[in-house]
């Protein structure tokens, strides 16, 4: 009787070790399912951040763009500075996160790094609620809530597809609040003028003046002459920056190196000049490099 | 009693409190995603909403580009597909939303994304959403019917947007999030194939392109001298028929719309002149532009 009565609590034991069993590998199944579906939100996430930060970064320029149209008037310039401070603390901000992203790839977070994040966000929070007050606080920004996720991270006790997913959220929400300020910031600087563009043709003569019975070379372009695409254009010749203008265009001077005995009569030589500017939408280079010939007088 | 099973009893009292302290843990995590799965769905659903506002934007900038070309019917061919596809997305994501509504209330939560209180629960999704119900059917009917018309207008097929996910056994938080993930999937398809479609219309008549251009105050310079140039960026368009005259000749025009100039400069020194003449047909016009460009001839 008693043998029975301890064989069937063994075998009760034995079938709730069993059962038990059963049921952690399906909360083991459920939980990667769920894990697999936090990552797949986490990437749609990040690609709208991705096409989110490339707009911020459209605002910005064009802030600029339209701040050159009106002269860097003074308080338009503070505007221009303020939202690229805007962007500079985001950006510093989103490079925290992404040097964490590193280190949780390759497992080596220490509570430090998540509690230095916490003191950024939270300086961001305070910076970032000056200008654009209504920007509604993160969901996981409160500081018990990030003082969690960072123990959680460093004791493992989170999975790592899951920190990663917590920071793409923060993203959003820096992102959407970097949003909200530059757009305030673009409000303030309306445009106050009216800028036509002319079209015509234009001709760039390699020289302008030739020699008698010389060859004249020069290229002719469909042009579009207007004050408003070449705004803050920085040029150089020979890596030098120009600063006298000339209409158009700038002025490029520089000397000649003197005759080296021994050196032939013409020599040919190239100056390289290049062009950076803000050419709305985009932020371009343009390159050039111009042949002249240095030749000794008497045989001019 | 014999002592194995006295250490057979202790074992599996051992084994049941071990598989009770990891049961624990593992439902502590999951409930922790579930948390974190959910914010990520509130994060989803915020910008899909955005995206949803947008759409409304193209469609309106489609319809404004296609009014100022004034309504051209192949334009207007464009804009209609467009709105059809538009309220084809629309009528999904209403019918997503409606889903996640009933699953909310169903899980004991807010109507709007917000926590839920029985985020784990699965009956409610088998109900509303299981195999072979009507919502299901009717789900998956809408969504083909949106995928065929995404394949048919867009470049390229959405490859995932024909499958509906299976619901049984996914507990609400989750199933939400697939709901939410799936509107996202096609709102990103929406504005990929919207933009493949409004392609073609309003684009500029002629590409532009900026160029740097240089013009040197003489081709030769002695040794030791000071060389001056002036150095300028061009706004250049290139319109596909346009042709360039120089005093009435012919001029080769390069691929880039720029043309080339060469001629023998007299042999009488003092100030000359070229006539430039660009031809080019814009908007069923033919259109004419001349100038006369200056240059001097030096004396020996």
């Amino acid at each position: 009787m008693l043998k029975t009565s301890r064989l069937i609590s063994l075998s009760l034991l034995a079938s709730g070790l069993v059962v038990g069993s059963y049921a952690y590998q399906r909360g083991q199944a459920s939980q990667a399912a769920r894990l697999t579906r936090i990552s797949a939100l986490a990437t749609k996430i990040t690609s709208s951040n991705e096409q989110r930060a490339e707009a911020n970064a459209d605002t910005e320029r064009r802030i600029a763009h339209i701040v050159c149209l009106n002269h860097n008037w003074r308080p338009d310039l503070a505007v221009l500075t303020q939202a690229q401070q805007i962007r500079a603390h985001t950006q510093a901000l989103i490079d925290t996160m992404n040097l964490l992203r590193q280190q949780l790839r390759s497992a080596a977070t220490s509570p430090r790094m998540a509690n230095s994040l916490l003191a950024q966000l939270d300086r961001y929070a305070a910076f970032i609620g000056h200008y654009a007050p209504e920007a509604a606080p993160c969901a996981g920004l409160s500081p018990k809530a990030a003082n969690d996720w960072g123990e959680q991270v460093a004791m493992g006790e989170l999975p790592v597809p899951a920190a990663l997913a917590t920071l793409s959220e923060l993203d959003a929400w820096l992102l959407r609040c970097e949003a909200q300020a530059l757009q305030k910031q673009a409000e303030k600087v309306g445009n106050k003028g009216f800028y036509f563009d002319r079209i015509g043709p234009l001709a760039v003569p390699s020289t302008e003046t030739i020699t008698p019975g010389g060859t004249y070379r020069a290229q002719l372009f469909l042009a579009q002459s207007g004050h408003s695409d070449f705004c803050n254009m920085e040029m150089t010749a020979n890596g030098k920056p120009l600063t006298l203008p000339s209409k158009p265009g700038m002025q490029v001077q520089f000397a000649v190196p003197t005759w080296q005995p021994g050196q032939p009569d013409t020599v040919r030589a190239y100056w390289h000049g290049t062009i950076r500017g803000p050419f709305f939408p985009r932020d371009t280079v343009l390159r050039l490099a111009m042949p002249y010939l240095i030749v000794q007088p008497r045989t001019l | 009693m014999s002592r194995f099973a006295i250490f057979l009893t202790l074992l599996l009292l051992a084994g049941l409190g071990a598989g009770g302290y990891l049961g624990y843990r593992q439902h502590q995590t999951q409930a922790r995603l579930g948390k974190l799965l959910q914010q990520l769905d509130e994060t989803l659903a915020t910008q899909n909403d955005e995206a949803a506002k947008k759409a409304k934007e193209t469609l309106l900038g489609i319809e404004e580009t296609v009014a100022k070309n004034r309504n051209p019917p192949a334009e207007l061919a464009v804009l209609h597909r467009a709105q059809a596809l538009g309220s084809q997305v629309q009528g999904l994501c209403d019918t997503l939303r409606g889903w996640q509504r009933q699953l909310r209330r169903a899980a004991g939560g807010p109507t709007a994304p917000g926590p839920l209180r029985h985020p784990e629960a699965t009956a409610a999704v088998i109900r509303l959403l299981g195999r072979d119900t009507q919502g299901q059917r009717a789900l998956h009917h809408q969504l083909t019917a949106c995928a065929d018309t995404l394949r048919r207008l867009g470049p390229t097929a959405p490859a995932q947007l024909t499958t509906l996910p299976t619901f049984d056994g996914l507990p609400a938080a989750d199933a939400l999030a697939a709901l939410t993930q799936l509107e996202a999937q096609v709102r990103a398809s929406e504005a990929r194939t919207c933009r493949h479609l409004a392609r073609p219309l309003g684009a500029p008549s002629f590409p532009i392109h900026f160029m740097a251009a240089a013009t040197a105050e003489r081709a030769t310079v002695a040794p030791g001298a000071t060389y001056r140039a002036r150095l300028l960026v061009i706004k250049a368009l290139s319109p596909k028929a346009m042709r360039m005259h120089c005093n009435n000749q012919s001029v080769a025009v390069g691929p880039d719309g720029v043309g080339s100039v060469r001629f023998r400069a007299p042999t009488k020194p003092g100030l000359a002149s070229w006539k430039a003449t660009i031809c080019l047909h814009q908007n069923g016009r033919d259109t004419t532009f001349v100038v006369r460009v200056p240059y001097r001839v030096a004396r020996r």
